[in-house]
Parts: structure tokens; sequence; C-alpha cells
């Protein structure tokens, strides 16, 4: 029997009038990688930060790794990327994520230099993150996601700001992440991302979440 | 600790300590230009007692008292917002609750305004060395000084006073941010609060004891007949009711971690 790593019971978020979120039910299994599409504005985000315990869901129940979430309780064994600007701007990008890693103290520094070679950057390199370019710093944060290898990865538009070839090597690490166990959820833009990678999709419409067949290629 | 170690790389930076260096530079500049031929004085410690004595009216003085606190506040003020909006993505996932990264982030703020004052001080008791020399070292009048100031002790009241009631004011400018959202309102109430609590002593105000500014000032305990005692007890208090009523707010306001109506 497959684990379960995520679900979510009638999980609603209203905010004045509008429905952000809407009833959403939810099981994702270990593994999986899982495709969220839709507009701007559809909820997609809305849902990944209910997930990662950043919004109060105003009904409804999420459990991560059979914990439940709640409001201003994070879960554990999870790597998140949004798209926000999060590092220490004058510190270069190793120094940036050993202090994130020496908050948990799980890691090595040979782990973190592993990692940062792992999605393109040099580890040695001493330039601040603020002169780094907008594809940079997305892998930077891709790497701060990774590096403690969670099991379960939210990942808000990953593929945002990289080039070609860093869609395609962004790529072969979340298929070589999900052989290691990973459960990744993804949102992305590119419909081709999400057709090449995820075993299921979701599209996400004014709140509402419908499960989408995967077509083939 | 390792939390705190984080928001130190932060907020000890090399710029922040040139804006220290620059701030009580010119306060120890300023109040040598002040000094007129009978008013120099023994030693440093007499001068820093005298410069921070405190100010019990409006105009230059206040501006003055001013000058060597709003860097402070504008520091602390964008170490907020940018916690707040965007270093949190990374830091919450792995502190597990809110409440520890609240600790650690009271914590080092906390410890960046004693060293924000303790350079401070150095700095203005070095530009204050550094620019009489070129003054005559003809023998000072102490019996000009108020009494206050002939006490060394005194200079040790005034740090810990400030200190404290920096970080009063640092609560409750926090404080003000998580609930508008906005960090000019909370600048502008804690300037509002310093302003008013010197008005206050300017025209006896019958409550102005309670004031904090008041309690941070030697100038306020002397014209007030305030106990040292009393005033620490004073931070104390309100430092925890401050520190309940954000712990309060982050509790009740659930949508305080992300803000949803700029999305919308």
């Amino acid at each position: 029997m497959e684990k379960i790593v995520l679900q979510t019971k009638q999980l609603s978020k209203k905010f004045k009038k509008n429905d952000l979120l809407n009833d959403i039910q939810l099981t994702i299994n270990e593994g999986q990688i899982v495709g969220f599409i839709g507009r701007n504005g559809s909820g997609k985000s809305m849902l990944f930060k209910c997930l990662c315990g950043f919004i109060q869901p105003t009904s409804g129940k999420i459990w991560v790794f059979e914990e439940e979430i709640k409001y201003g309780k994070f879960p554990k064994n999870l790597g998140i990327l949004f798209d926000k600007p999060g590092f220490i701007p004058h510190l270069s990008g190793f120094k940036n994520l050993k202090l994130l890693a020496s908050i948990q103290n799980k890691i090595s520094d040979i782990s973190i230099k592993q990692t940062i070679s792992q999605v393109g950057l040099n580890p040695e390199d001493p330039k601040p993150v603020k002169k780094y370019s907008l594809g940079m710093k997305q892998r930077l944060a891709l790497a701060q996601a990774i590096m403690e290898k969670p099991k379960l990865l939210i990942l808000d538009e990953p593929m945002n700001g990289l080039d070609e070839e860093g869609v395609n090597d962004m790529r072969q690490l979340f298929l070589h992440l999900q052989q290691e166990g990973t459960t990744i959820l993804l949102s992305s833009h590119h419909s081709e991302d999400i057709q090449i990678l995820c075993n299921e999709i979701y599209k996400m419409d004014k709140g509402i979440l419908t499960k989408q067949e995967k077509p083939v290629i | 600790m390792k939390l705190i170690k984080y928001f130190g790389y932060y907020l000890f930076t090399w710029k922040h300590l040139i804006v220290i260096f620059i701030v009580f530079g010119l306060q120890g500049a300023l109040f040598i230009s002040s000094y007129s031929g009978e008013t120099v004085f023994h030693t440093v410690i007499t001068e820093l007692i005298l410069k921070f004595y405190g100010v019990d009216r409006p105009g230059i003085e206040l501006f003055s008292w001013l000058l060597h606190q709003l860097p402070l506040y504008a520091l602390l003020g964008v170490f907020i917002y940018q916690q707040w909006n965007h270093h949190f993505i990374y830091v919450f996932p792995r502190v597990e609750t809110i409440y520890r990264w609240l600790h650690a982030f009271l914590c080092i703020s906390f410890i960046f305004i004693g060293i924000y004052f303790f350079v401070g001080f150095c700095t203005t008791g070095v530009s204050l060395l550094g620019i009489k020399k070129w003054f005559l070292a003809h023998d000072q009048l102490l019996s000009i000084l108020p009494l206050f100031a002939q006490n060394p002790l005194h200079m040790i009241h005034i740090f810990f006073l400030m200190w404290l009631h920096a970080f009063l004011l640092f609560l409750m400018y926090f404080m003000i941010f998580l609930l508008s959202w906005n960090l000019v309102i909370g600048m502008i109430s804690v300037i509002g609060m310093i302003y008013f609590s010197v008005i206050g002593l300017y025209i006896d105000f019958p409550w102005a004891a309670y004031f904090p500014t008041v309690r941070s000032m030697i100038k306020g305990h002397e014209k007030l007949h305030l106990s040292f005692a009393y005033s620490y007890l004073f931070f104390a208090f309100f430092i925890v009711v401050l520190y309940i009523g954000i712990r309060l707010i982050l509790k009740y306001n659930k949508d305080i971690i992300w803000k949803i109506k700029n999305e919308i």
C-alpha cells in the first residue's frame, strides 16, 4: 500500500467575499510528482501557502506526514520554493545556505556544496547574492529547498527565470529526486514541464481543484 | 542560538557599524561646537553624561536627541520588514513554530540595541576627546555642572535606561507593524512617543512620569524626582506587557504571516 504524504479534507479559504480555495480534497502518495496548473490568481499559490502553514484555512484540515498542520506550526521534512527573495543580499550563495542549514544543523558544508553544484552553481563563487541574476537566484532558492533532503517539496513556479538549459537541468533534477523517493508538488505556467514531469495533474480554477487526465505525449 | 546567529549576519554588518560611527561622531562634534570658552569639562565621562543627559523642551535640543535615536529605529525597521516580508519564507519551515522565530528575533534585536548604544557612546567619547585637543585645555568649571553630571555612575544608568527604552519602543514599533503592515506608521508612533514625552516634561504634564522616554533620561529623573530602580521596573513591566501583546497578535491574527490582501 502506498504511503500518504499529504492529505487535505474540505480545505477552504475565504477572504472578505472571495472564495480563494473551495472545498479542496487532495491525497498525495509518496514518490509522486504532482503538477498544479491554472491561471494567475486561480489559487495555486494560496493552496501551497496553506500546505506550508503560512496561511490559516477558513475551514478544513491538512495533514503532512500524518501530522495535522496548524497555523504557526510548520511541517517537518518539507522543502519549499516561492517567488520571494529570501536571502541575505551581502553574503555569498554558499554562506546563505550554510546559515539556513545551521538552523537545523542536519547537513555538512560538503553536502551544501554538493547541492549547490547539483543546481548548476559554483559553490566557491564569492559573489554576493545581490549580484546574482534572476536565474541564479532561482537555482539557489531551489538548492535551499532540496539541500536537507526533505521528503516533500513544494515548488511554486520553480522554472521562473531559468533559460532553456536551466529548465532541462531542473527537470532532470526533479526526476532524480523522485527516484530517491521525494514527493514533489509543483506549479508551472509551462504545460510542457507539467506533462513531462508529473504523474498526476490538477487544475485550479477560481479556488476549485479538479484532477486532469494526463495526456499521452 | 543558531537562529540568533542567522539574524546576526543580517544586522551586524560594516554598513550598520558605519551608520553608528557617523551618527554618534556627529553627536560629539555638535556637542563640542556648543562649547563656550567657560565650559570645557574635566573628563569624557562627565561630557558624555551631559551629552546624553536628556531634554525637556522642544526645539534644537529635541532634534539633537532624536538624531541619535532615529537611525536605530530606521535600521530596526528595515530589519523587521526584510525578515517579515522576505526572509521568513526559508526560515519558518526550519524552525517549526513561529514562537521560536519570535524569541530569536527579539533576542537579536535586544543585543543589537545594546551594541548600538555601546558603540555609539564609545564613538561619541572618542570624538569628544579627539576634537577637544583643538580646544584650550584650561580649567573646567565644575561648579556650573548639574549635580547629576558629577556622578560617573550615572553613565551606567544612562546606558541601561536608553537600552531598555529603545527595546520597549522597538517592541511597540514591531507590534504596530504587525497590526498595520506599515513601517511608516510604526516610525511615526515612535517619534510621537518621544516627542510627546519631552513635551509632557516641558509643560509639567501630571502623568509625564509614565512616559517611557521621560524614564530613559537623567533629566526626567532629576526634574520629577524619580528613582532609577522604579524606572528599571517600569521598563521590565511594559516590555513583558508588549511581548504578551505581540504573542496574542500572532496567535489570533490568522492571516498575519502572509498578507493575503496584497495578493487579491
